[in-house]
């Protein structure tokens, strides 16, 4: 895949994902026009600025002004594709089981963008690109162990093991009315409260209740449903069992949503064009809270000395440590695999390796505690974990790239 | 397979495994059952490897095994902080925190881990932490009265846990929390809890948590609830000075006494006298017995009910009724709107004569077992 260079670019292209490789860049024409717009009005500026720009830009015009807060997020969106593909590719099992698709994986995790830059402090050290990775990342794992978790369960031990908040949002994706999603959720409390299995320590494999049980939780309906508003209708214990099968459908389809067009980038929603801008008071505001060029340049020169740091760190840490980092983040290998290769427990890997993360974690917040006089709390050490995380992945890739590149040669 | 470094994921043992559900096999209900067994496991699979991180720790509170049938949830005191461990089987991550371990000041903790056990598996992930003053803002749902915190609103990173107290930050984790009054222990409000499918969301929080607070009053629901047969006050047995849990002798004079208590009896025969407390909606009431030997070999009873306070009038409409063994209704007296106590027609009965005592009111209802 070619990467992108041009500042336009980065922000109003977006990746081609057909049959499921990257495929080239397609633009979008309305944020083009947007992107050129800014160029021409501030040439000197460099991708860091544009990334707080509209993120700041984002921030300021809220979710209300839906065109401009489009835009904006389209802007990001384009600028974060091959971090997103990238992440994707990280999280997806690396066997290729022909199960997961990387586009499929990859609409799930663009879709996180507007969760993603509520919560992206732009002020804070870890680059949009360097939080978004870890977002993604993280979020494309835990959703793929959902699916497979899923996967493994009959409908009715996925409905003992959905949490009510999730079984709402399904039942409300599939457009039930309100009323409806709250008699079929009080059915579900009724389900899961009386009929969690008590022979057996297992769920996945949950039968359906039997007769008894069923008229037990029916009971158990009736006696409640006069305490929603409006109340609830009676139901026989046969309704109450279809309706519940239903909603265990519409819990798979949350985690299994049907493909979009690919990638489709947000701007082409966006009716008509954009005539006016931000009116030029607002943008000067916004163009003098933004970090000066000094700033960039002090940033760079920090992240020099944290790479000596950590590296110099590393090489304290015990041999077998360097190796589980190595195996990790190097090589990408899954805990298991590395547990086989060392020939130790998994639970020894996972134990270690935490263990190994956590000495660096403490050591480099000491470090910046004393260098850039940080103040002390969890938010603050929660950033710097995000920079450690990435910069091991880049800094082992690396390394592992050259040694590759060495033996081909 | 998809985790982190940053996360701990812990293959279950066998043998914890099994004796977890061998545990938790007894508990009256599957919801009973299930919050044990999964409490259960995350106590003996965690507190080992967070020693090195909270030395010393210790569960809290006491007896929190009769606690796992009702509420789910684990507290750990280290030596400075608390941690509170809750306990997942869902599929989806989501941190849900019962009421009691968030407002109650005795029980809140500073650290919430958020555990989730796959149970087919076989495995436990602690996948994230929050504080107090995190899931204080966080989402709360009235229906089940828990805390929520969305995946992403939660620290997915338990290194910044570690680093965050061996940094020694002072940050604060916990926010204000008020103190909860404490109440009388009223039978009747266990006998009602015992019966109920649901108890911690039977009756008003705060007076939910007081009774949780105390030990004794944990330790007779969680026996109730498990079908122990229904305590029977023993009258012949209180002039042997065995008394039932719960009678207590009253201090103070008695305020009111009824013209007729002390007709028949000679002057050194022994009286005993004894006071329960009962609760009636926010009403704390108590309810007397008064039991002396007859001449002829039986006992003569005087029951009657008044205010905790002695004060105050009873609330209007209030009923004591005196039942026999099959249910018939023997006496029934109503309150007044001026009275401070009532009480039913002393009487006298042969030793092993089963009674029932009524006190209702307001659809509130109270009742003690008696054998004569």
């Amino acid at each position: 895949m070619q990467s992108r260079h041009s500042l336009l670019d980065l922000f109003s292209t977006f990746l081609n994902l057909s049959d499921d490789r990257a495929q080239g860049w397609l633009t979008d024409g309305r944020l083009h026009r947007h992107m050129q717009q800014h160029l021409d009005q501030n040439a000197s500026a460099a991708e860091d600025f544009w990334v707080v720009y509209w993120h700041r830009y984002w921030q300021q015009v809220g979710p209300e002004d839906r065109v401009r807060s489009r835009i904006s997020e389209g802007h990001l969106s384009a600028y974060l594709q091959e971090t997103c593909y990238w992440s994707v590719q990280r999280a997806m099992p690396k066997t290729g089981s022909g199960q997961v698709q990387l586009s499929d994986c990859f609409q799930v995790a663009i879709a996180q963008m507007p969760k993603l830059l509520r919560k992206f402090d732009s002020s804070q050290r870890p680059s949009l690109k360097a939080y978004a990775h870890r977002a993604f990342e993280n979020f494309v794992r835990d959703h793929l162990r959902q699916r497979q978790e899923a996967d493994c369960c009959s409908d009715w031990g996925l409905l003992i093991k959905v949490s009510r908040k999730r079984l709402s949002e399904a039942l409300k994706q599939s457009g039930m009315a309100a009323t409806d999603c709250d008699r079929v959720i009080l059915a579900w409390s009724c389900f899961e409260e009386l009929y969690l299995p008590t022979k057996v320590a297992g769920l996945r494999q949950t039968k359906s209740p039997d007769v008894e049980t069923w008229q037990t939780i029916a009971d158990a309906y009736d006696r409640q449903r006069t305490s929603l508003q409006p109340p609830a209708p009676a139901m026989a214990p046969a309704q109450l069992e279809r309706d519940l099968l239903q909603a265990a459908k519409q819990v798979r389809t949350l985690l299994y949503p049907p493909l979009k067009s690919l990638n489709l980038p947000k701007g082409n929603d966006i009716p008509g064009e954009i005539q006016d801008d931000l009116p030029a008071s607002e943008q000067d505001s916004l163009l003098s809270s933004l970090i000066q060029q000094e700033d960039l340049d002090e940033r760079q020169q920090q992240q020099q000395q944290m790479q000596a740091f950590l590296i110099t760190t590393i090489a304290t840490l015990g041999r077998q440590a360097q190796e589980l980092l190595t195996l990790y983040y190097g090589q990408r290998l899954k805990q298991q695999q590395i547990a086989q290769h060392l020939n130790i427990q998994q639970y020894t890997v996972s134990r270690q390796l935490s263990k190994a993360r956590e000495i660096l974690l403490l050591r480099l917040v000491q470090w910046a505690n004393q260098t850039w006089h940080i103040s002390a709390d969890s938010n603050v050490v929660a950033s710097i974990s995000t920079l450690l995380e990435d910069w091991l992945q880049y800094h082992y890739e690396l390394a592992s790239a050259d040694t590759t590149s060495l033996e081909g040669s | 397979m998809y985790i982190t470094p940053t996360q701990w994921q812990i293959e279950i043992p066998d043998a914890i495994a099994q004796t977890a559900w061998r545990k938790s096999k007894v508990c009256p209900t599957p919801q009973a059952q299930w919050n044990t067994y999964l409490n259960q496991l995350s106590c003996d699979v965690l507190l080992p490897l967070l020693q090195d991180y909270l030395p010393t720790a210790t569960r809290y509170p006491d007896g929190i095994a009769t606690i796992w049938e009702v509420v789910s949830g684990t507290g750990l005191q280290g030596p400075v902080k608390r941690m509170v461990l809750v306990p997942d089987k869902n599929i989806d991550r989501e941190l849900s925190v019962p009421q009691e371990w968030v407002d109650s000041p005795e029980w809140a903790g500073d650290y919430y881990l958020a555990v989730q056990i796959n149970p087919d598996e076989q495995s436990l992930t602690v996948w994230g932490y929050a504080t107090h003053t995190m899931l204080k803002a966080g989402a709360y749902h009235a229906a089940d009265r828990t805390y929520h915190l969305e995946a992403d609103q939660v620290i997915q990173d338990l290194n910044v846990l570690w680093v965050t107290q061996q940094m020694n930050f002072q940050e604060v984790t916990q926010g204000a929390i008020a103190p909860i009054q404490p109440i009388a222990t009223a039978e009747n409000l266990l006998q009602r809890l015992a019966r109920s499918p649901r108890p911690r969301l039977e009756i008003p929080f705060v007076q939910w948590m007081a009774c949780l607070h105390q030990p004794d009053w944990r330790r007779r629901l969680s026996a109730l609830r498990r079908g122990e047969p229904p305590k029977v006050n023993h009258l012949s047995q209180w002039f042997q000075n065995i008394f039932e849990a719960g009678w207590a002798v009253i201090d103070n004079p008695l305020i009111y006494e009824a013209p007729a208590l002390r007709q028949n009896s000679a002057i050194d025969a022994p009286i005993i006298r004894r006071v329960k407390a009962l609760q009636l909606h926010d009403r704390s009431l108590f309810l007397m017995m008064t039991v002396e030997p007859t001449p002829d070999g039986r006992l003569e009873v005087q029951v009657q009910v008044r205010s905790r306070d002695e004060e105050t009038r009873l609330p209007l409409g209030l009923i004591v009724t005196l039942q026999s063994s099959s249910g018939e209704t023997i006496q029934m007296v109503q309150a007044l709107p001026e009275d401070l106590a009532v009480q039913l027609q002393r009487f006298r009965s042969n030793t092993g004569t089963p009674f029932l005592v009524q006190v209702e009111w307001d659809g509130d209802r109270a009742e003690e077992l008696f054998m004569v």
